[in-house]
């Protein structure tokens, strides 16, 4: 591997003038550029909060407020020669003040600009409305610059009032706001929220040329084909590539970002100097992970690519994506402390927040571990890749069987990071935080995520999603075991809240969540039942058990895969608590699919189970009111129906096989 | 250069038994595109697979190189399995076609001193290896230039010295003369004279018929994934009784089909 490596950077590095003068030079000439623009636009932004505001004072009534305007701030008044819309659009005046009667106010009249009024309470009060261009910083400062004037006499005023009263203005309550963050801490919040992203885009433009070239610009060229057939196996020449990729990034990103910081020191980058010992430690780390991770990604790109044109075609979809990952720093109220641990990309971003803000502790090594994990996945995957052409299909000519094997390999990290988005998408769009959203973004992905593996593994559907029916007298056992399998989880509910408990306020945010109040019955059975039963077992008891299975589970369900697909369902409930007794409804589900064949007892367990809980909390049932014999006695009950369910015999197996063949 | 000939193994360099491989084409259902494909060869043999656009000789080949999994059969090089043992077989083998490149950056020296040592050349003798090369091949001028600069008959010589860098018991060109003028084809025709002194087994995969008469010790004639035969030249005129190989490879095709 450490031969092709060097070869691989000696070819890169060959014309290292021109690369010099590209990847380098250009950047860091730039960077002062872009530094210079975000310090002037600082600068500016600070001058506009000390500086005089042009204004219109118009109304009835505007010679008052005329007189007042001195008192106000820092205020010109400016001479009209047409209306005060046109003037404001115009850019002649930063807003205009119209000063009316209270009564006589019915609406904004041909002003199309956003209006903010000051109420008064007194009829004999004018109405100040303040008019001003909402897409204009300065005019926005100048309409907040008034108001904050106008409070502040009108508390002048309201001290001399009570003063001429006999009252102590003193005695009143006054709220003063002090902000104990230092200077330096909201530059190091600031810096903190930008070296993700900006160390994304880095990584990207000094990555891409020669992580594109080194898999899809060699294929094309024919010089992968070269290394394909000599000694070195897949992973080999993936790593030794990776590693040219993360070499390159470092090398010439390190620079180009430690540029733009220091052009950026007026926005706080020299705040970075102030950091501790242990804050550059971290820094540098994860720094370095996420150079591990980008050039992984973007190997991954080129592997994916026939040509280099089509990994060009892909570059910005993925630049895009993986910017979109790290701008969670933004996200002030977003930590590490929860499941972005485990998001690529995302985990990095909040860990190197974190470092920056001297906010350590042991999540950031989850974060490291988690992002290790992500990159040698990327970087399997490369391998898998590295092949002649891809327009070749090279596992077309595999087996199903095989297929399916290496399916479930990878199945686990597709619904892993189809977990990870649906934790982070919600939090990015608010229509989707409420159950009707999250139904519908979980429960869609639930659905297609197993057709979607299952079409490019080239499984055959029916059979692998177990898309057949079962004997009568198995769907006669599910029907008695159904109530009894939902008295068993809430029996394991229990203990696990015993074990982990919920505070009031996650029980009443659970609540809120799952059983809105504006949700009808019909909808809630919908919502909660219906669409998780069919969609939550497509995606488990469906493509998941169809990867992990083993062949002597036909016969014999094993309790290593009934434990693997009942723990992946339950961790994707997403909640600690709830991850212990829908891992047991998941195990028991396990079973009665293995044991029936069939796809659709599980569907209907699921449904009632589901059903009974929406229909039983409406009652606000106490399931701690059954004694401890009532919940031996349904386990011991349920588990033996389940124990009568006819397993699957010779002779169906064969017809299943034959179904199979004939399928695939 | 100066390498004596291996000393013939137990069995032969290449077996190759039952080979089949079948696609998976979406719009089409299973394509076959080798249909039991079974032959030996011995040390300092020049074997020929002689046929026709998509008769499955390229398949065939890179099944041998460990490009593709063979979809049944097995095949062996210098007794290693190309499915389970595709390290080991690459070690042994050297493969060429007109789709493997080279690093056009690099120069020649490089390039040579690169595949070797990734091939599992002895380090201390990549050296001495490479020069030898450089000095067969006639590159001793170009040794420093980049492979991007030399004419497509010196990138050939480079392309070939690269194949044959770690010394190979076991050959394999498919189609090495395609786009090659007279003199750079005749160039290679003698390469591969000397190869085969040394004790080199050469499966030469070509459409060419001159070249297939000219240097092949037997040759097999391949259509739609079958071997329809697989004799020495004179067998063939033999069995056939016609003379050129034109001839023989289109009474085969008639009557293979």
């Amino acid at each position: 591997m450490w031969t092709l490596f060097y070869y691989e950077l000696r070819h890169i590095l060959r014309d290292i003038t021109q690369l010099l003068v590209v990847a380098l030079l250009i950047p860091l000439l730039l960077t002062p550029f872009v530094g210079n623009s975000f310090q002037r636009a600082l600068r500016q932004s600070e001058a506009l909060q000390s500086g005089t505001f042009f204004v219109a004072v118009v109304g009835p009534r505007a010679q008052e407020v005329r007189a007042l305007l001195p008192q106000l701030g820092k205020f010109k008044e400016m001479p009209l020669t047409g209306s005060p819309g046109e003037a404001l659009r115009e850019n002649l005046v930063d807003c205009f003040i119209t000063v009316e009667d209270a009564a006589d106010v019915d609406s904004p009249g041909d002003w199309r600009l956003e209006p903010l009024a000051t109420r008064s309470r007194l009829a004999e009060t004018p109405r100040l409305t303040v008019h001003y261009n909402q897409s204009r910083e300065r005019s926005q400062r100048a309409q907040i610059a008034f108001s904050e004037g106008v409070g502040r006499y009108l508390s002048r005023t309201r001290d001399r009032y009570l003063s001429q009263l006999g009252i102590e203005p003193k005695r009143l309550y006054q709220v003063h706001s002090e902000n104990l963050a230092s200077r330096r801490q909201e530059q190091v919040q600031l810096m903190a929220s930008l070296v993700p992203i900006v160390l994304i885009f880095v990584l990207f433009g000094t990555g891409s040329v020669t992580a594109l070239d080194a898999v899809a610009g060699e294929r094309e060229r024919g010089s992968l084909a070269t290394l394909l057939v000599s000694a070195l196996d897949r992973r080999t020449i993936a790593g030794a590539k990776w590693l040219t990729v993360v070499v390159i990034s470092l090398t010439f990103g390190l620079p180009q970002l430690l540029g733009l910081l220091w052009n950026m020191r007026g926005l706080g980058g020299h705040s970075l100097a102030l950091l501790s010992p242990g804050s550059w430690f971290c820094l540098f780390f994860f720094c370095l992970l996420l150079c591990l991770q980008v050039s992984a990604v973007l190997l991954w790109i080129s592997a994916r690519s026939s040509t280099f044109k089509q990994a060009q075609l892909l570059y910005m979809p993925g630049l895009l994506v993986t910017g979109a990952l790290a701008a969670v720093s933004w996200m002030q109220a977003l930590p590490l402390r929860s499941v972005m641990v485990l998001v690529p990309i995302s985990g990095l971003s909040l860990a190197l927040r974190d470092s920056l803000l001297e906010d350590f502790s042991l999540w950031l090594l989850l974060a490291a571990a988690a992002s290790l994990c992500w990159t040698l996945f990327l970087l399997r995957s490369v391998a898998d890749n590295l092949t002649l052409d891809l327009l070749d299909k090279p596992h077309s000519d595999v087996p199903v069987e095989q297929m399916r094997r290496s399916l479930s390999g990878d199945i686990l990290w597709y619904y892993a990071l189809a977990g990870a988005l649906m934790v982070v998408v919600p939090g990015n769009l608010p229509i989707l935080s409420g159950l009707r959203g999250q139904v519908a973004l979980i429960q869609t992905t639930m659905l297609f995520l197993p057709l979607v593996l299952l079409r490019i593994y080239r499984q055959p559907l029916r059979p692998s999603l177990r898309w057949r029916n079962t004997s009568l007298s198995n769907w006669t056992i599910c029907l008695l075991a159904a109530p009894l399998m939902h008295l068993c989880a809430n029996s394991v509910a229990i203990i696990s809240s015993w074990l982990l408990p919920m505070s009031e306020e996650a029980v009443r945010q659970m609540t809120q969540l799952l059983l809105p109040k504006d949700a009808s019955q019909l909808e809630l059975f919908f919502l909660i039942a219906v669409c998780p039963a069919f969609c939550e077992e497509m995606a488990f008891r469906g493509g998941l058990l169809h990867a992990v299975q083993q062949p002597r589970d036909r016969l014999h369900p094993s309790w290593r895969t009934c434990l693997l697909v009942g723990l992946a369902f339950g961790a994707f409930h997403f909640s600690v608590q709830r991850i212990l007794p829908t891992a047991v409804i998941g195990s028991l589900l396990t079973y009665v699919a293995l044991k029936t064949n069939s796809i659709w007892p599980c569907m209907m367990l699921h449904l009632v189970n589901n059903a009974l809980a929406v229909f039983l909390s409406s009652l606000a049932i106490d399931y701690t009111q059954l004694p401890g014999w009532g919940w031996i006695a349904a386990w011991i009950l349920l588990l033996y129906l389940l124990k009568r369910l006819a397993g699957v015999g010779p002779d169906r197996e064969e017809r299943e096989a034959s179904e199979t063949t004939a399928e695939a | 250069m100066t390498d004596p000939p291996l000393a013939p193994p137990s069995d032969p360099p290449v077996r190759v038994e039952g080979l089949r491989k079948v696609y998976q084409d979406e719009g089409r259902g299973p394509l076959e595109a080798v249909r039991g494909i079974s032959f030996e060869c011995t040390q300092g043999e020049i074997f020929g697979l002689l046929g026709s656009n998509g008769a499955g000789k390229t398949t065939t080949l890179k099944m041998l190189a460990t490009l593709l999994p063979p979809t049944a059969g097995r095949a062996y090089i210098c007794d290693f399995e190309v499915a389970g043992q595709a390290h080991q077989v690459r070690q042994k083998l050297g493969f060429y076609s007109s789709s493997t490149g080279l690093y056009p950056r690099l120069s020649v020296l490089e390039t040579l001193e690169f595949f070797a040592r990734i091939n599992g050349y002895p380090k201390a003798r990549v050296a001495a290896r490479v020069q030898e090369l450089v000095d067969h091949f006639r590159l001793g001028e170009y040794r420093h230039v980049r492979v991007e600069r030399l004419s497509s008959g010196n990138k050939q010589k480079v392309s070939i010295a690269r194949t044959v860098a770690h010394d190979p018991p076991v050959l394999i060109f498919d189609e090495p003369t395609v786009g090659l003028d007279v003199l750079a084809a005749l160039d290679f025709q003698t390469s591969l004279e000397k190869l085969r002194m040394q004790g080199k087994t050469i499966i030469l995969s070509t459409h060419i018929m001159s070249e297939a008469e000219k240097l092949c010790d037997r040759i097999a004639i391949v259509d739609a994934g079958r071997i329809l035969a697989c004799a020495t030249l004179e067998e063939l005129r033999a069995t056939t009784q016609l003379h050129y190989l034109e001839d023989i490879f289109i009474h085969y095709l008639k009557n293979g089909r």
